[in-house]
């Protein structure tokens, strides 16, 4: 579903983002990438949604090769995959309800579905009351599970998740990747970056391990590392 | 496109005017000020322009005839003098007719009083006008060449400041509208800019969660669009009524400019002012948005 084969990543100011990584992931597969800061974990995603090209190497996501994709091609890649950031990326402006329907509009989805497919999402992450209200009136937990239903409402095939209980208590952050098992569970693939250690070992998944730019640990079933 | 999505579009250039009220109003009235000052400098150039080419046309050339000709003759010459080009009128002036005329200007019956039909000192001459005064050493060499024709006047001094006067209006006009729409360019862009940033966010989560740059792009210049038109009509429907009544002020007050020359009517400027206007809002709208929005879509 996500082949990353001998990709570095070397910023213009010299600096190395990644180095020499090589990532397999299968459909269905739910994968915490770990790393203190810096190690390269937002790189790495960054290249998988083609915001960063890689220096060497080439990335394949569910068949579409990354490397020599022409610009006017991201956003048809981009519609394989479901993004989530830590600051949640909500537009301040819509409620939750035209936030998640956004996210169809912009592929031209009919409005028959929309009406349809936003309370689905809506009732899956439990804001089905939620729908009317403003990001400022909710709890960074309910905005994060807004950013959540706005990136599984399209049914993408991959869901990617950049620190997305970065901003919130442990509970709720429990909560979030409870919701990401229950998401891939129906499946979906989903890759989660991560600092949340307590999380990462309970949750006994497929853990790859970064450091300084290099993958140092690839494991099923695994924990945080503890030498990092 | 789909015209779900054109719908989608329209909505959201609409929705964007009303969501960002402060910096809608700021574009507007940027976009109107600049208009503004171009319709008031285009009312006073075109004005400029139009009372210049009616006092070229009064400034006419006389053609005096030899004596004693053959009205057969007249006519050939006045048929001649119509054919040269940029000749507009010819206006055939007889001896009694000009007797007459030249009574009624020294309104001194007394000294012109020996003469009359049959002792009558002046001669035949005709009363020349062309469309255009550039051209009347051309048409003044032309008549020469005619047989029967004696004298030629005109009124060499004042055609040429006329002249002058319309070279530099022309330059000057030109110049000055060409400044103009470069600084509104500039700060109409600008303006557009500012609300462009203030959404970066909203076009970044567009790109993230997979729109096209055009899905991103119409709204804008819907928007743009919107406030060109209304930067136009707003100083354009208020300049209207404002040039018409300045001009019947300006007949009232100073009268003799209406001796000399006319004003162009509102219609005749507006007419073509408005539809020109709005042309250039709704490009400098779509322009302006286009362009800012361009640096954020590469993402």
């Amino acid at each position: 579903m996500i082949d990353i084969e001998n990709v570095s990543k070397i910023y213009p100011n010299g600096s190395e983002g990644i180095k020499d990584v090589t990532i397999h992931i299968e459909e269905g597969e739910f994968v915490f990438v770990i790393g203190s800061s810096g190690s390269g974990k937002s790189t790495l995603i960054k290249m998988i949604m083609k915001e960063l090209n890689p220096t060497e190497g080439k990335i394949v996501i569910n068949g579409i090769d990354t490397t020599n994709l022409e610009r006017n091609k991201i956003p048809y890649l981009r519609r394989q995959l479901g993004i989530v950031f830590q600051d949640f990326r909500l537009l301040p402006k819509k409620t939750v309800y035209e936030n998640i329907a956004f996210a169809m509009r912009v592929i031209e989805a009919h409005s028959r579905h929309i009406r349809r497919n936003v309370p689905t999402v809506l009732s899956l992450v439990g804001l089905q009351n939620k729908a009317d209200a403003y990001p400022n009136q909710l709890s960074g937990g309910e905005q994060q599970r807004t950013a959540l239903a706005r990136a599984i409402v399209n049914n993408p095939p991959i869901l990617i998740a950049d620190e997305p209980t970065g901003n919130l208590d442990p509970d709720t952050a429990w909560d979030i990747m409870c919701l990401l098992e229950e998401i891939n569970r129906r499946g979906t693939t989903v890759v989660v970056a991560t600092h949340a250690r307590d999380i990462v070992d309970l949750m006994r998944k497929r853990v790859v391990t970064l450091n300084k730019g290099r993958v140092i640990r690839d494991v099923e079933n695994g924990g945080y590392f503890d030498e990092i | 496109m789909k015209f779900s999505s054109v719908k989608y579009y329209i909505h959201e250039g609409f929705t964007g005017l009303f969501k960002n009220s402060l910096m809608t109003v700021a574009s507007i009235a940027t976009v109107a000020a600049c208009i503004f000052i171009v319709a008031v400098s285009c009312c006073l150039l075109a004005n400029m322009r139009s009372m210049m080419t009616q006092i070229e046309k009064n400034i006419g050339i006389s053609v005096f005839l030899e004596d004693k000709l053959s009205p057969e003759s007249i006519t050939m010459i006045s048929e001649q003098m119509k054919r040269i080009p940029h000749v507009s009128s010819v206006t055939y002036i007889s001896p009694d007719d000009a007797l007459e005329e030249l009574k009624k200007e020294w309104n001194a019956d007394e000294v012109l009083s020996g003469f009359d039909n049959n002792n009558n000192p002046l001669s035949s001459s005709f009363e020349i006008s062309i469309d255009n005064i550039e051209y009347q050493k051309d048409v003044i060499s032309e008549i020469k060449q005619i047989d029967g024709v004696r004298n030629i006047r005109n009124a060499q001094n004042e055609t040429d400041i006329l002249l002058k006067l319309n070279k530099v209006i022309s330059i000057v006009g030109f110049l000055s509208m060409l400044i103009l729409a470069a600084i509104s360019v500039v700060i109409i862009t600008n303006t557009i800019k500012i609300s462009v940033y203030t959404r970066k966010t909203e076009i970044n989560i567009m790109k993230y969660v997979g729109a096209t740059d055009w899905f991103i792009r119409w709204p804008f210049i819907v928007e743009g669009v919107l406030i060109g038109i209304i930067g136009a009509l707003v100083p354009l429907i208020i300049s209207w009524p404002l040039y018409d009544k300045c001009i019947s002020l300006i007949y009232v007050h100073l009268p003799f400019i209406g001796n000399i020359a006319h004003f162009l009517s509102g219609y005749t400027i507006f007419s073509v002012l408005i539809p020109l206007c709005i042309l250039a809002g709704i490009l400098l709208g779509v322009i302006g948005s286009v362009t800012s929005i361009h640096k954020h879509l590469n993402v």
